[in-house]
């Protein structure tokens, strides 16, 4: 388990305040809310990119993640317009993630043949990222932040920018990869549907503040 | 201090440094003749409202006439519109000397030049205006049966009155700050807040009183550039031809503004060409300033490549990324005469220090021209690569360079081509006639004016050779990477 403390923030529009949060240490937690409840905040925040004035703590095992510099928080990331490098094949991202981490080629190796496969991402792999659909996109930057065994995967709306047919078939296809990873997951989402398919937890986020938290019984 | 913060502060710290360099060197005193600074900010107050005013009224014309022209002429004529904004000021200069004769010295031949520089870029921005913001409704009132005055009076000057309010202010912002144009043209009576920071330091030696009007200074355009973002008009929509709006005779204006520019230039240099026999007596001194300006132009086009990649990985700092959109260059005087006071100026220390001094007042430009658009761009991949632990040089070579390569070896090359131009800033700092532009002054200034387009040309050379080389660069970095 790790436990999020004291997170605080004050925006314009909200007062951000999560005294205690529960992240799964496996399955995946979902952060739920509706839109401008501060879900992608929170998702900056814990990642490192937003500055705070007063400090949180992440424990994670024996580690305070908040007081790690971000490339040193070893979190796999996937955001909701991917972010891939478009001018780099999806080969090229996926390794260049592994190269960042330092990660040794024959691991590398097995796991990129394992997420090819997985991910059924022969077709499109050596092809530049600017030119790749949005169900391709998202593969790809799903394996770039898997390549590297994060600790842990970070998903902020993965599945807002596909059409509604993809969606289903997406949200099954990473269902099904990050039972085999067994890598905990916080997944950032407005869509009831994700909460279905994927939450083992979930956290409803209104105006800044967890109102609720649930553990999802799959029995 | 990790290598992303220390770009950070040193970014900070270069941008701000004639300001330190100045206040460290000579602390300021009480003693202020305010009479003076409120004469001079008079006189830039209306040199700056008459170009603005003269950029607009023609740009307006400019506007109509690109408007009504098809698309591939119309290309041609924003190539010459644009052209004397891109092109160094000391071919304005020329023309304008060779067509006016005697040229009004002061305040409206400040104006006059400006406008000339000016009114092409303002009548493409407002080209585009038209199109985005008034296309629809052009559609409708053809559709209505309205005839083109109405339509002008009722809707176009209503709807874009807040786009010349903007324009206005941009113009008047630029021209308050120009400092080349009034040197050569201002006289004694049209001595503008540049000049008198200028003759405070060269004539009676009162830095102290420079300084201070340079921070009054900057404190004006500060609050120009506040007032500016407020009326910041918002984007329109995709653009819609208007041809039946527009004004044909604009495109004439522009076409003969091209065919005087060319004629008064080429005339200009086939006279100095006869006369050329003259310059056999420099020839040491020309061999020396086409180096110079060769040095001048890529050092200063290679410090503005170094501190665009500099800018762009240290925009994980949002304190560096909210000072640079309110950044404003200082004088170009104060930073010539920072430099100045910095260390010895013999030998071969004026040439590094004129790029240094260079970069940093087009730096802003530069950012703004383009480069803002392109950090915003990436954020996103940065802070990615960033997450996965990516090092600096890791995000610069695989990340930054393949993407940003073109656009910024582009503005390299166009700030080289600017530095080549340059004569303002490197009279401050140079110890003789050390580059071309120099010459070409020094020819000027003594009514040379034949013998001063001719030597421009090498100028003109120089400076497309800078360009070609940074852009050049980008394609062959680019075919050997891909």
């Amino acid at each position: 388990m790790s436990i999020v403390e004291n997170l605080v923030k004050d925006y314009d529009s909200f007062h951000l305040e999560i005294p205690s949060w529960e992240i799964l240490d496996q399955g995946v937690t979902v952060l739920w809310g509706p839109s401008g409840a501060g879900k992608t905040s929170v998702f900056r925040l814990l990642l490192g990119l937003e500055e705070i004035k007063i400090p949180f703590t992440w424990k994670f095992g024996d580690v305070d993640l908040a007081r790690l510099p971000i490339g040193e928080r070893r979190l796999g990331v996937v955001f909701q317009s991917y972010e891939l490098f478009p001018h780099l094949s999806g080969f090229e991202n996926i390794q260049f993630a592994a190269q960042c981490r330092k990660l040794d080629p024959a691991i590398f190796h097995e796991r990129y043949q394992r997420f090819l496969k997985k991910l059924r991402m022969e077709s499109f792999i050596s092809r530049p990222a600017s030119v790749l659909s949005g169900g391709e996109r998202q593969r790809i930057a799903l394996a770039r932040a898997l390549i590297a065994e994060p600790r842990l995967l970070m998903l902020d709306e993965p599945f807002s920018a596909l059409d509604e047919s993809l969606k289903q078939e997406s949200r099954e296809l990473v269902k099904q990869l990050l039972m085999e990873e067994k890598t905990p997951v916080l997944l950032i989402t407005h869509d009831q549907r994700d909460v279905d398919v994927l939450g083992d937890k979930v956290c409803v986020l209104r105006q800044g503040q967890i109102i609720e938290e649930k553990v999802i019984s799959r029995n | 201090m990790k290598a992303h913060q220390a770009l950070a502060y040193f970014i900070l710290f270069f941008l701000l440094s004639p300001f330190l360099i100045l206040i460290w060197k000579f602390p300021l005193h009480p003693h202020f003749d305010m009479s003076e600074f409120f004469w001079a900010l008079k006189n830039t107050f209306i040199q700056a409202s008459l170009s603005a005013a003269g950029s607009l009224i023609m740009g307006t014309w400019a506007a109509l006439g690109l408007i009504s022209m098809g698309s591939r002429i119309r290309k041609i004529l924003e190539v010459i519109c644009l052209t004397p904004n891109f092109l160094p000021p000391l071919f304005t200069l020329l023309i304008a000397f060779y067509w006016v004769d005697p040229f009004p010295a002061g305040v409206i031949g400040v104006a006059l030049i400006h406008s000339m520089i000016n009114f092409g870029l303002v009548g493409v921005s407002l080209s585009r205006s038209i199109e985005t913001k008034l296309g629809r409704m052009a559609d409708l009132a053809v559709v209505e049966g309205s005839t083109r005055l109405h339509f002008l009076k009722k809707v176009f000057v209503p709807t874009l009155k807040n786009d010349y309010a903007e324009l206005f202010l941009f113009i008047f912002s630029v021209c308050f700050a120009s400092f080349s144009i009034p040197l050569i043209v201002g006289g004694g009576k049209g001595t503008t807040l540049e000049v008198l920071v200028y003759e405070k330091i060269r004539l009676s030696m009162d830095w102290s009183g420079a300084v201070i009007i340079s921070i009054l200074q900057l404190a004006i355009l500060a609050f120009l550039a506040r007032w500016f973002v407020r009326l910041k008009t918002p984007a329109g929509e995709n653009p819609r031809q208007v041809r039946w709006l527009g004004f044909k005779s604009g495109a004439w204006m522009i076409s003969l503004f091209a065919i005087l520019f060319l004629i008064g230039y080429l005339d200009s240099v086939i006279a100095g060409a006869q006369a050329a026999v003259q310059l056999l007596d420099w020839k040491d001194g020309l061999l020396k300033g086409t180096a110079g300006t060769l040095f001048v132009g890529f050092s200063t086009g290679g410090l503005i490549l170094f501190l665009l990649m500099s800018i762009t990985l240290s925009m994980g700092f949002p304190w560096l990324r909210l000072w640079l959109k309110s950044y404003m260059a200082p004088s170009t005087t104060l930073t010539g005469f920072a430099f100045l006071v910095l260390g010895p100026n013999e030998g071969v220390f004026s040439y590094f220090k004129i790029p240094c001094a260079l970069a940093l007042l087009f730096c802003g430009t530069i950012y703004r021209m383009g480069w803002e658009g392109e950090v915003q761009r990436l954020a996103g991949q940065m802070a990615t690569a960033e997450i996965f632990g990516a090092t600096p040089w890791a995000t610069f070579r695989w990340v930054l360079w393949p993407q940003v390569r073109m656009r910024a070896l582009l503005l390299a090359g166009l700030a080289a081509a600017w530095a080549c131009g340059d004569f303002a800033l490197s009279r401050i700092l140079a110890y003789n006639d050390m580059t071309l532009a120099l010459m070409t002054e020094t020819l000027m200034s003594t009514y040379r004016l034949g013998l001063a387009s001719f030597l421009s040309v090498g100028v003109l050379l120089s400076a497309l050779f800078c360009f070609f080389t940074f852009w050049g660069f980008g394609y062959v970095d680019r075919r050997k990477s891909s």
